[in-house]
């Protein structure tokens, strides 16, 4: 069908395509930007030169980086919490929701649990108290303060058990009558068809790992535990706690824009890899979670 | 008889109790057994004696809070702020998944989404550093490039309180709208195209289609997102308030939220007391207004409460 095109309509295709692309390069330009930076010389960069495109190209920074013991060691812990962290976080996430999604009919004290579970995501101590659970365990300056603290997401609990509620009854039914147990059901069954809620559950999950700094910042007394965005978070502290104007001159000075452009954009890789593969699935996954419990 | 019954259920249903029975236990620990923890409040806390054995001291530290001129600006704080947060988001949100709904092409449609939702995959921290660069005094963007290009005198940006909330707001709208667009997005591939034929055969225009039809549709997703955020309205992003502005104390008229008041009192001034009256303070209010919110949707249309 041959849609014709008026004047009015042209006019209004273009406005839309401008504002996107526009919204587009506003999402994109500000970490071009940080790429810039971090791949220019560092005169050029002093001399706000650069904008979107390395002057003076050179990888000096990130030789540098390659031998930056400190921020390696950052990155190997945020690694392995990440990993840790998913693995234990999809563990909770998985054996809570599915008998959770149960009928009341078929898991009579479901109400009382998802009560139980729901007063725990509203209501909290606050930080102090749970600070204390963590240290009179002895977890602190530990890779276990970093991953237990949120070991139950409940927000993705109930994002699960709405999406095991989309599951068709007659599925779990027919299997029953074939003598598979829960878990057989869980694993063969309702996992399989589950997939794109699992996908956004888990981007959530890595993306929460990576790019907390809070419970570095309160868990960690050695600098040496800091996770990567602690590490990173700490090289910008201070900066404005100094008012002298003398003093701010020579700290922007030794601020090295460019080095810490190059550790921003190393930091932010291992996202950009793992997005893609878990981005075909991520909106319909969402979409289920923001359906009411 | 009963008895009996029950009896054969709990044998069916135990793979279910087990199944639930770690997850439960964890939230015993982790998260009931520190709500004990609010008594702190309600102590004249001494290190010596331990949280038990220190003296109550009744309602004295709220009663310290809150005749400090702090409580009252984190609450405005953290109360305007979330309510800008929720408006700006919702509105650019929406307009943005209208307008990416219009384009036709799907690969350019893939590609406008991933790029929107790529700041929601950006830590706080790096956040607080491309604020940085657009807004430092030194080598600032905006400063250096954008208000010399206009003969304008640069800002000390990270001085002036006056200019922050527009500051978190954008910055807020810029990592946060990408998430919302997406289910916004969503929920107008729904909407049945014949609508929007038979609107165009009556000759609606453009504005019309959105108000008539676009809209309505989107009000069942506004609503839970809506709830979603009314419920966190007595929190915020610790991240967001306490990096960004690099937490310079000149701002804290216009960036201290009770999150941040609680940290700050707790690490910066050791003031464990002030710290958790201002938790407690946060947590029972926060509760309320999730119950209270909650309630009045359940009134108005049960389908739609969120428990």
């Amino acid at each position: 069908m041959v849609k014709k095109l008026n004047g009015k309509r042209v006019v209004s295709m273009v406005i839309v395509w401008a504002v996107v692309v526009i919204l587009t390069l506003s999402c994109l330009l500000p970490l071009i930007n940080m790429l810039a930076i971090s791949l220019s010389g560092s005169d050029a960069v002093a001399a706000n030169e650069v904008g979107f495109i390395p002057k003076d190209f050179t990888l000096v920074t990130y030789k540098k980086l390659l031998e930056d013991a400190q921020f390696w060691k950052s990155f190997l812990i945020s690694v392995e919490r990440v990993i840790l962290g998913l693995l234990i976080n999809m563990f909770f996430t998985v054996s809570m929701a599915y008998p959770l999604s149960k009928s009341r009919k078929r898991f009579p004290a479901r109400e009382v649990y998802i009560k139980f579970v729901i007063f725990a995501m509203l209501f909290s101590g606050g930080i102090i108290p749970l600070f204390m659970v963590v240290s009179n365990l002895h977890l602190t300056n530990t890779i276990w303060a970093l991953v237990l603290p949120g070991a139950v997401p409940v927000f993705n609990v109930i994002l699960l058990i709405n999406f095991f509620k989309g599951v068709p009854e007659s599925l779990d039914e027919a299997a029953r009558i074939d003598g598979a147990s829960p878990i057989e059901i869980l694993v063969k069954i309702y996992l399989p068809v589950s997939l794109p809620a699992l996908a956004t559950v888990a981007l959530f999950s890595i993306v929460n790992h990576w790019n907390d700094y809070f419970s570095g910042l309160i868990y960690m007394s050695k600098s040496a535990m800091y996770p990567l965005q602690t590490y990173i978070q700490q090289l910008t502290v201070d900066i404005t706690q100094v008012t002298d104007a003398e003093q701010l001159k020579q700290m922007a000075s030794m601020n090295n824009r460019t080095f810490n452009a190059t550790k921003i954009v190393v930091s932010t890789i291992p996202l950009l890899i793992i997005y893609p593969f878990l981005q075909k699935y991520f909106v319909s996954g969402m979409v289920i979670g923001a359906v009411k419990e | 008889m009963k008895k009996k019954t029950d009896a054969k259920h709990f044998r069916e249903h135990l793979p279910l109790y087990l199944m639930l029975l770690p997850g439960l236990a964890y939230l015993l620990i982790n998260n009931y057994i520190p709500m004990a923890g609010i008594i702190i409040a309600f102590k004249k806390l001494n290190f010596a004696k331990g949280i038990l054995g220190s003296p109550w001291a009744g309602f004295e530290n709220f009663k310290f809070l809150f005749n400090s001129p702090d409580a009252w600006i984190i609450t405005r704080n953290t109360l305007l702020y979330n309510v800008a947060f929720i408006i700006v988001n919702m509105v650019v949100g929406i307009a943005i998944a209208i307008l990416i709904c219009e384009v036709r092409s799907t690969k350019l449609k893939k590609l406008y989404q991933s790029a929107i939702l790529l700041p929601f995959l950006m830590s706080m921290v790096i956040l607080s550093y491309i604020v940085y660069a657009l807004l430092s005094s030194e080598n600032g963007l905006v400063n250096n490039s954008l208000l010399a290009a206009l003969g304008i005198e640069g800002i000390q940006w990270y001085q002036e309180p006056k200019y922050w909330p527009f500051i978190l707001i954008i910055a807020n709208c810029w990592k946060g709208v990408g998430y919302g667009c997406l289910i916004y997005i969503a929920s107008l591939i729904g909407i049945d195209p014949s609508f929007y034929e038979a609107a165009r055969l009556d000759g609606a225009s453009k504005w019309q289609e959105i108000t008539k039809i676009t809209l309505p549709s989107l009000t069942p997703t506004i609503i839970t997102l809506l709830l979603l955020s009314i419920g966190r309205i007595f929190y915020s992003d610790f991240g967001l308030f306490y990096q960004v502005p690099m937490n310079s104390g000149v701002l804290f008229p216009t960036t201290n939220v009770i999150d941040t008041y609680v940290y700050r009192a707790l690490i910066e001034q050791g003031n464990i007391s002030m710290s958790s009256a201002a938790g407690v303070y946060q947590s029972l209010v926060g509760f309320v207004i999730v119950i209270a919110s909650n309630w009045i949707v359940r009134r108005v249309d049960k389908e739609r409460a969120l428990f």
